[in-house]
């Protein structure tokens, strides 16, 4: 007989996914409830145009979200992963260039109001971010069964 | 590896269908924000919306025409041309009220608003001042 059983794996790529999906739930739905001050925060890095400032801070925030979501929806899951890790890939390529150019820009990652935080400070979360969704993917790869056999 | 590769672009059109149908939302719920004509507040500016809810003390670096054909009200006609004249003026509504102050000319893309502002944090240090963003057109 065989009982569908979470093993080890299954179960802290769970966690993790949850852990993604709510940090990126968090820092989308502030921004896309005020895309012009998500605006002014993409402006302080001195990367893009303006309009590309602007389509970014249109479309970063939902893109945070669906990805967010779609960490949980299995049908979604694999590519939600993989957009996921080259979102926080891209953060922290602009943190590290906010670094290199010396720009001290307060970090709006989850709003403007509530958690502006340094730097230094939003490298370090989105390095761990990052460290995480890279396990979960790793782990997808992994050919360990999810069910095993149990004798009756 | 074909059969993988259909399903990732399946996934990823189903997820770049919801995030554009989101990004559609934003759009339709905010026309400013239409890349075409939305602009980033330059620095010491302040939008319209917001200096409303400051109850500040609103200078106009405009012409003389132009103020006296309308200006904003209670706003202290302030510019380049007279502000020997205004400045004592404008100092002691500051001290009196500790109001943040919001300058204004004629548009978008007039500069004067600007540099009156920036004029006057030599002047008040110690007061908040911005320029509009979008000069008198929200005003009317």
């Amino acid at each position: 007989m065989t009982i569908g059983r979470p093993n080890q794996i299954s179960l802290l790529q769970w966690l993790a996914s949850i852990i993604l999906t709510a940090v990126f739930i968090t820092a989308a739905l502030p921004k896309i409830t005020d895309v012009a001050s998500f605006a002014l925060s993409i402006d302080q890095y001195q990367l893009f145009p303006s309009v590309g400032v602007t389509l970014l801070a249109l479309s970063l925030p939902w893109l945070e979200l669906v990805v967010g979501l779609g960490l949980l929806v299995p049908q979604v899951q694999k590519s939600s992963r993989r957009l996921c890790a080259a979102l926080l890939t891209l953060f922290i390529a602009v943190h590290i260039s906010a670094l290199a150019r010396g720009i001290e820009v307060k970090c709006a990652c989850f709003g403007q109001e509530s958690s502006a935080s340094s730097t230094e400070l939003a490298l370090l979360r989105n390095a761990c971010l990052l460290a995480l969704t890279i396990a979960i993917i790793h782990w997808e790869q992994s050919p360990k069964q999810q069910t095993r056999p149990v004798d009756n | 590896m074909a059969n993988a590769i259909k399903n990732y672009l399946k996934e990823l059109s189903i997820l770049g269908g919801f995030a554009a149908l989101g990004i559609g939302y934003s759009i339709w719920q905010s026309p400013d924000y239409w890349p075409h004509t939305f602009q980033i507040l330059t620095e010491g500016a302040i939008t319209y919306q917001n200096a409303q809810g400051l109850q500040a003390i609103w200078v106009d670096a405009r012409s003389t025409e132009a103020w006296k054909s309308d200006a904003q009200a209670g706003a202290l006609y302030l510019n380049s041309n007279n502000w020997e004249a205004q400045l004592p003026k404008l100092a002691q509504r500051w001290l009196e009220t500790a109001s943040p102050i919001v300058v204004y000319c004629q548009s978008a893309q007039c500069q004067s608003s600007q540099q009156i502002a920036a004029l006057l944090r030599e002047h008040l240090p110690e007061a908040e001042i911005y320029s509009l963003q979008g000069g008198w057109p929200p005003l009317k």
